[in-house]
């Protein structure tokens, strides 16, 4: 079968969170030989990138990109055994969070969802994270941007402790900071000294690209 | 006018001396003023309604929830909950890990919930010292939010797509023991039960969800409240712009807007039929100086007219939010 053809059906699927027929395209993807990599991109990256538009439009909501996601989960767990891993390829490294205190993370699961399907590595960190974590995480895992969320007026500050967790370790100058969540605005980034402001999910993967292009 | 007459003419679109302000929700707020940790009222809860009636001394609002530990309902269905010294609680163990667990839920005793017991106490204490003079209300979450608390939102948010009527019969369960509560409510004899419906917001379901699973049940609910003689306020969090229609079918006697909302556009569609209150920013209140949360204020006025309208924050008043800004709420509507 034609390789567009099938990156077509993948895209679709995602799109319309048909758990069984991504199942049955991933299953098509390798039977007929089809690059795995290629698969994630060209299909089911593709498909997610329409869910992100729908949902920046007002088309889908939370329940309908959750499905999609987890469409896309379903092929993305037959495709990659068979993904050619390259070496000398080193994504760039998101890490996220919700920050301490707050426990809603439903915002900060998009962002991965989108993230991981653009093909960026994230290292999600969850909710509730203590502050010095984003710290850490971005040394450990040599990270070029954090996201931070919070959706509670009273959480939001610790947003500002973590920029300034890494300005007193001199470390603010090797990464990127993006914030997002209900309460904040691009007025509240700019104050506490981040980078850029995502309104929703749907800006996070433009918003990664221009932080990190060179 | 006392503030009491105040809140009453403002619902019933009368004309007003003054705007009235409601929070709405200062419960926890208040308590934070008074107590390095917040966790500590639920060890005793008669110092949480201290702090409610010190606060007012300090802002006089014209009417305030006597009743704010909105989430009890959650663990009285036995969900575990983590009471943080400094913030509010939250469910941590869902009691709905699987679909098939909602055929095991069983009504709660509310009489044998400590939690849901001390808080009608403190409730009945307050309403008590303040109601004749004071409007009092009662917060509570609505069956959509309940529910999502039951089985964690995110996956309440896939069964919606997945497995609606397993949604619905937990929705059902959900009703059931918030009318319960409601009868609780009206036996300590408040004014209004304020529901609450954060997850119902634009920030999450589609309209078209929100007709199908938030209006009927709160539908009933609003009725549930009225048959017992209180009034049934509505608060739903984020953008309710898009279903503004389908709640003016639902005709609460107030609908409470978060910030995002224009109230110019609310009061066109919500137009002589539902009062509206809001939408100072919350996170202003916190942030701002007395000054700006004037302008604000008056901003809202402004866009909402003196008739059938209350003054408020978009949502709860944070913990930590300084006094002076919580003030000038009330002394904005002096200056109108």
């Amino acid at each position: 079968m034609d390789k567009e053809e099938i990156f077509k059906n993948l895209a679709k699927c995602v799109v319309d969170g048909d758990e069984e027929g991504a199942k049955k395209w991933a299953e098509e993807t390798i039977k007929n030989n089809i690059d795995a990599y290629e698969a994630i991109m060209k299909g089911l990256a593709e498909g997610m990138k329409v869910v992100s538009e729908l949902y920046e439009k007002g088309e889908y909501y939370v329940p309908e990109v959750l499905l999609s996601a987890s469409a896309m989960n379903v092929a993305v767990e037959i495709l990659k055994p068979h993904i050619k891993v390259d070496k000398t390829a080193k994504p760039i490294t998101v890490v996220l969070g919700v920050v301490e205190g707050d426990i809603h993370d439903i915002g900060k699961n998009l962002v991965k969802i989108m993230l991981d399907s653009a093909g960026f590595r994230v290292i999600d960190l969850g909710k509730d994270v203590p502050l010095q974590e984003f710290v850490k995480a971005v040394k450990e895992h040599g990270a070029e941007v954090i996201g931070m969320s919070a959706l509670m007026t009273t959480t939001m500050p610790g947003m500002k402790r973590v920029v300034d967790l890494l300005v007193s370790e001199g470390y603010r100058d090797k990464v990127k900071i993006m914030i997002g969540g209900a309460p904040t605005t691009m007025e509240y980034a700019r104050s506490i000294g981040a980078d850029s402001w995502g309104k929703d999910a749907s800006e996070a993967v433009g918003i990664v690209r221009s932080l990190t292009a060179k | 006018m006392t503030p009491r007459e105040r809140v009453e003419a403002a619902l019933s679109f009368e004309g007003v001396d003054f705007v009235p302000v409601l929070p709405p929700f200062q419960g926890f707020w208040a308590v934070g003023v008074y107590e390095t940790k917040i966790s500590e009222i639920f060890k005793d809860p008669m110092r949480g309604a201290e702090a409610q009636l010190n606060i007012l001394n300090k802002v006089p609002f014209d009417g305030l929830e006597v009743l704010w530990d909105w989430l009890a309902p959650v663990e009285a269905c036995g969900c575990k909950v983590h009471f943080p010294d400094r913030g509010n609680p939250v469910t941590i163990d869902r009691i709905v890990k699987v679909p098939e667990d909602i055929d095991r839920l069983s009504m709660p005793d509310l009489s044998k919930h400590s939690r849901t017991k001390n808080n009608f106490e403190v409730a009945h204490h307050l309403k008590k010292t303040l109601g004749a003079e004071r409007y009092v209300y009662v917060t509570l979450t609505l069956p959509f939010t309940l529910a999502g608390e039951l089985r964690g939102v995110e996956a309440l948010m896939l069964d919606i797509l997945k497995r609606p009527e397993d949604v619905h019969k937990l929705l059902s369960f959900a009703t059931e023991v918030l009318r319960e509560y409601a009868k609780f409510s009206a036996e300590i004899g408040v004014d209004a039960i304020f529901w609450c419906d954060p997850t119902a917001s634009a920030d999450l379901i589609s309209p078209r969800h929100f007709k199908n699973f938030v209006a009927p049940y709160t539908k009933a609910i609003l009725k549930k409240t009225r048959d017992l003689g209180l009034k049934a306020f509505l608060h739903i969090c984020g953008n309710t712009s898009d279903r503004l229609n389908v709640i003016l079918d639902l005709s609460p006697d107030l609908m409470s807007l978060d910030t995002k909302v224009d109230l110019v556009v609310a009061k066109d569609i919500l137009n002589k039929k539902v009062p509206i209150m809001g939408n100072v920013s919350t996170t202003d209140i916190l942030m701002k100086k007395p000054i700006d949360i004037i302008a604000a204020s008056k901003e809202c006025i402004r866009r909402a007219g003196k008739i059938g309208f209350l003054l408020g924050a978009g949502c709860d008043i944070p913990i930590d939010s300084p006094i002076e800004n919580v003030k000038s709420l009330c002394d904005s509507t002096k200056e109108i």
